[in-house]
């Protein structure tokens, strides 16, 4: 039973790995990415391709942290002052190609087969000691990227990118480097969910084209929605509760007499009725707001 | 080399690019008038397909038709009194947001009651004739004949009718055209109903022509929204412009031959992507589009 | 919008006119739901068993492959019956706890985790698509559970380990059966189409590499994306090959939809032949299959036992061809833990290659070899009048 809650908390620690990367988006750079999960793909299979290739999964992870931040980089500079529904439909679209691309690369990505056989990061220890290392190795991922993304949140970068949020005209009345500003969150974003797509690479031994898909990310951003946007704290919470109610409705099918097809379409629909709920009710997010304190 | 003759091209370029023009020219409108990227424009065709195929259980299939587009409009009407007015206070971001979760609910309520295996109006097997040089369904031309009238008719309505004019003014300057006396509200209304019913009637041509499944609306996203994006969001004669150009490039590079082989299939929608994302890069504001983002 | 504020009678008739048409479909998928043949019940449990011992199996109840999903879990539900209408399983009564895939990775070993951690099963059957069941099998083999695979085909299986088998063939042998078939009828230039997945790039490739092999061309392969509205560009590019025949893989409705439109686009007027016979042409117009020749596995010829127990059971013949396999599976795991005496993996894995070879299966002789890999798979011609399947 142990293994099955240390699964559920490391996929949780995986998907709010995805949710701060795409909260530090938005709720600092007012940007709301529909392809965040190109970077988590990314990641997954630098690991893979690592991994397979005999290089190790660390070298795997480090390496997609590299591309993914330098790929959202080059979307920062590219994307220059693309704001809005542009953003929105601009990065589905380079999500979108990503996974066409490697859907049908039969060498190097194994097509719509994916890649198995990926390295687990604690291959030594077996049983629960091995449950127990993938759990802290988790969360201890996951507490970096806490940090980096408080870290931000109080820097100077930060605060431009609250300007930025609130008036982009002003920000960059006021000097600020928009697009610089911009590149440089979402290569930080870039190499968080990275991380989060080779930890799960590894976690599983597998990774594919199914990942990919948009779903991915707009359970993301539900997770963000239910956190409020830019709340690192709410975007860990959101996880939480999305997921809980995502694989809780595993449970269902014990007590519901629906088919499963309509099984799934209930688990989709709640996820739906969450988002829409939060926007309507709770905009903010779920945590109460606490004025920032201002050092004069 | 390519493989296809300039007709075939062309009627494929068609019967794909009708579907997107009608889908992306009410997208556009609605963009115009009310400022809102709505994702869950797509649903309007999404459940303009299935009400029809409920509906030709009992009524025969044109009736059967009008009948669903309507049902869709009453159902979009519903949910932007319901949802999408106060999202859009909060702002253009929050209403996407909302609406790409309106998305979301619609496939799932849709898969909750039909079921995720595709369905389809029962119908004779047909034959290709020639038209125009090119092999095409009798449903192939119904669905363009169709969509074209529909287009050409709501471009009328929006270039001769006083109607149209209000919605121009709308989509000009809102604020000049609510101070001017234009009935804001109804324009909006006006304006949801003709996208919502365009996009109804695309959904069903499709579902006609082929089958319908929760995620048929859905799977256009992305081309719908390049289409009215390259063409200008805003700018209808720029989304249809752009939803044919987008299909017959489309076509034309898939008929391509390099040597024995050919780009897969399934590339299919890179190349709307590839478009796109060039488009944005080299001039945002797309063909036709007004709105310029300084900064 | 303000309209119905004024006029809410409006809004009442427009939203009963939506909720009409949504019951309506509701009442049309019960409606064709129950619209089949009769049927008989399945076998009572024998009273003589007290006690359950439970297996695993996670099948893509939903998604992309539904059908074989449910297929598979049909096998499974016929397999039990019988079983516990016997003797059961070491004097109990056999429970196999059935989880759903959907189609996707990560919830597929979502549910084998479930499986093992909750349930504690020895044994999980299961998947189909070879990129889910390639790494179920893994995580079955670090959990030290049993795993069958009853309906993916990639060679890569092979590996997976030593607790895990396959009752299915794998790729190569009914690519060489599809490719011997083909020669044999004087066919030499081949159009292949198969999805574009796990399944059908590995069947494009065995029947490839096996045509090739024997001195044939194949002149245009394509892998068509599932779920699209229509297909005319991939059949196109087949056409404008100029084959000697097509060679077409394919189910669900997207099979129904390429069968039509090949008949649309006049390319029946050329020989069709089928990969898997039986989950292809039911779905699908009488006239757009007419004359369709094409090859599948033992277990769906007609007059057989298990078919008449299938059509009895759910009065209709074989959805797909894979139900077979799920049955046979559940006998092996089932025959496999009497002989072990135990519910425990490690002594069942032990025991699966003995019973395998005694056991014959709706599919044919198991019998596996040292990689727990199918050794023979038999295959069967047929060809399709009047919407029937007709073997031999």
């Amino acid at each position: 039973m142990f293994d099955y809650f240390a699964w559920i908390a490391i996929l949780v620690c995986c998907y709010a790995m995805i949710a701060i990367s795409l909260t530090i988006q938005s709720g600092g750079g007012g940007m709301i990415n529909l392809g965040q999960v190109a970077f988590v793909g990314i990641g997954g299979y630098s690991v893979a391709i690592f991994s397979r290739a005999g290089l190790g999964v660390w070298a795997g992870l480090l390496a997609g942290a590299v591309i993914a931040a330098g790929a959202g980089y080059l979307l920062g500079r590219l994307g220059r002052t693309l704001g809005g529904v542009y953003w929105a439909i601009t990065t589905l679209a380079v999500a979108e190609l990503l996974r066409l691309i490697i859907s049908n690369t039969d060498t190097v990505t194994g097509g719509m087969q994916g890649l198995g056989d990926v390295a687990p990061l604690w291959g030594e220890l077996h049983g629960t000691a091995n449950t127990l290392a993938r759990l802290v190795m988790a969360l201890a991922f996951l507490a970096v990227v806490v940090l980096a993304a408080v870290h931000l949140d109080r820097s100077q970068l930060g605060r431009w990118l609250r300007i930025i949020r609130e008036n982009e005209p002003l920000a960059a009345a006021l000097g600020i480097d928009v697009v610089s500003a911009k590149s440089r969150v979402l290569a930080l974003s870039g190499a968080a969910a990275a991380l989060a797509g080779g930890f799960h690479a590894s976690d599983i031994s597998f990774v594919g084209p199914d990942q990919l898909l948009p779903f991915q990310t707009f359970l993301a951003l539900t997770m963000v929605v239910i956190g409020g946007l830019g709340r690192i704290t709410g975007a860990v919470v959101g996880a939480v509760i999305v997921e809980a109610i995502y694989d809780g409705t595993r449970f269902f099918r014990d007590f519901l007499d629906l088919a499963s097809d309509q099984i799934a379409a209930l688990r989709i629909l709640l996820v739906g009725v969450i988002m829409l709920g939060f926007l309507l009710l709770r905009p903010k997010g779920i945590i109460v707001d606490h004025p920032r304190r201002v050092r004069v | 080399m390519i493989t296809q003759q300039p007709p075939e091209l062309i009627a494929d370029a068609l019967v794909r690019g009708s579907t997107i023009a009608l889908l992306a020219m009410g997208l556009t409108l609605v963009y115009a008038t009310m400022r809102f990227a709505n994702v869950a424009h797509l649903e309007f065709a999404t459940v303009g397909a299935y009400a029809t195929i409920s509906l030709s259980g009992v009524f025969i299939v044109p009736v059967a038709g009008i009948i669903g587009a309507v049902v869709a409009v009453a159902l979009g009407a519903a949910v932007y009194e319901l949802v999408f007015r106060r999202l859009l206070v909060m702002g253009e971001m929050p209403a996407m947001i909302g609406s790409l979760a309106v998305s979301i609910v619609v496939q799932a309520v849709i898969q909750l009651a039909y079921g995720s295996r595709p369905r389809n109006v029962p119908h004779e097997l047909e034959q290709v004739s020639t038209v125009l040089g090119a092999d095409m369904t009798p449903s192939q031309v119904q669905l363009v004949a169709v969509s074209v009238s529909a287009l050409v008719l709501t471009g009328a309505l929006l270039r001769w009718t006083p109607l149209g004019r209000k919605v121009r003014a709308v989509a000009a300057n809102a604020e000049l055209a609510r101070v001017s006396g234009v009935g804001e509200r109804r324009v909006v209304a006006t304006v949801w109903a003709i996208a919502g019913g365009l996009a109804a009637i695309s959904g069903i041509e499709l579902a006609l022509e082929s089958s319908a499944t929760p995620a048929l609306g859905f799977n256009l996203l992305l081309p719908v929204f390049s289409a009215a994006i390259v063409g200008g969001l805003g700018s209808v004669l720029g989304a249809v412009i752009a939803s044919y150009g987008v299909a017959l490039l489309e076509a034309i590079v898939l008929a391509l031959d390099f040597d024995g082989s050919a780009i897969p299939v399934s590339y299919r929608p890179a190349i709307g992507f590839a478009f796109l994302i060039l488009a944005l890069i080299f001039r945002p504001r797309g063909l036709l589009g007004a709105k310029v983002r300084i900064v | 919008m303000r309209l119905f504020r004024r006029h809410p009678a409006t809004l009442f008739l427009l939203s009963s006119a939506v909720v009409l048409s949504l019951t309506a479909g509701c009442a049309t998928t019960q409606a064709s739901n129950s619209a089949q043949a009769p049927t008989t019940p399945l076998p009572a449990p024998n009273p003589a068993l007290s006690g359950t011992i439970t297996i695993g199996a996670v099948l893509p109840l939903t998604g992309a492959n539904a059908t074989v999903g449910t297929d598979q879990k049909r096998g499974i539900e016929l397999a039990v019956a019988k079983i516990n209408a016997g003797n059961g399983v070491l004097g109990q009564k056999l429970a196999v706890a059935v989880e759903d895939s959907q189609g996707q990775t990560t919830a597929t070993i979502d549910a084998a985790r479930k499986l093992v951690a909750v349930s504690k099963v020895p044994v999980v059957i299961g998947e189909y698509a070879s990129g889910n069941t390639i790494p179920m099998q893994q995580f079955l083999q670090q959990s030290s559970v049993v795993g069958i695979n009853v309906g993916s085909s990639s060679i890569e299986l092979r590996g997976t380990g030593a607790k895990q088998f396959s009752t299915i063939g794998l790729d190569d042998k009914a690519g060489q059966f599809s490719a011997n078939a083909l020669y044999d009828k004087g066919f030499r230039k081949v159009a292949m189409l198969a999805p574009n997945n796990a399944y059908g790039s590995g069947i494009a490739r065995s029947v490839t590499d096996a045509f090739t092999g024997k001195g044939g061309q194949v002149v245009a392969s394509e892998l068509y994306t599932e779920g699209q509205p229509n297909y005319r560009q991939e059949l196109a590019r087949l056409a404008n090959a100029d084959p000697d025949v097509y060679v077409v893989t394919t189910y669900g409705r997207d099979g129904a939809t390429i069968n039509a439109e090949m008949f649309e686009l006049a390319m029946t007027s050329k020989p069709v032949f089928d990969i898997y016979l039986s989950q292809d042409v039911p779905d699908s117009d009488v006239k757009a299959v007419e004359g369709r020749t094409g090859m599948d596995v033992k277990s769906s010829v007609g007059g057989s036992e298990y078919a008449t127990y299938y059509r009895q059971t759910y009065g209709e013949g074989f959805m797909t061809s894979f139900s077979g396999f799920a049955y046979d599976a559940v006998f092996l795991a089932a025959l496999a833990i009497e002989k072990a005496g135990a519910p425990d993996a490690g002594k069942v894995a032990a025991a699966v290659p003995d019973v395998a070879v005694s056991y014959q299966g709706v599919t044919g002789p198991l019998a596996v070899g040292p990689d727990g890999q199918r050794l023979a798979q038999p295959y069967t011609l047929g060809t399709v009048r009047d919407g029937r399947i007709e073997f031999p």
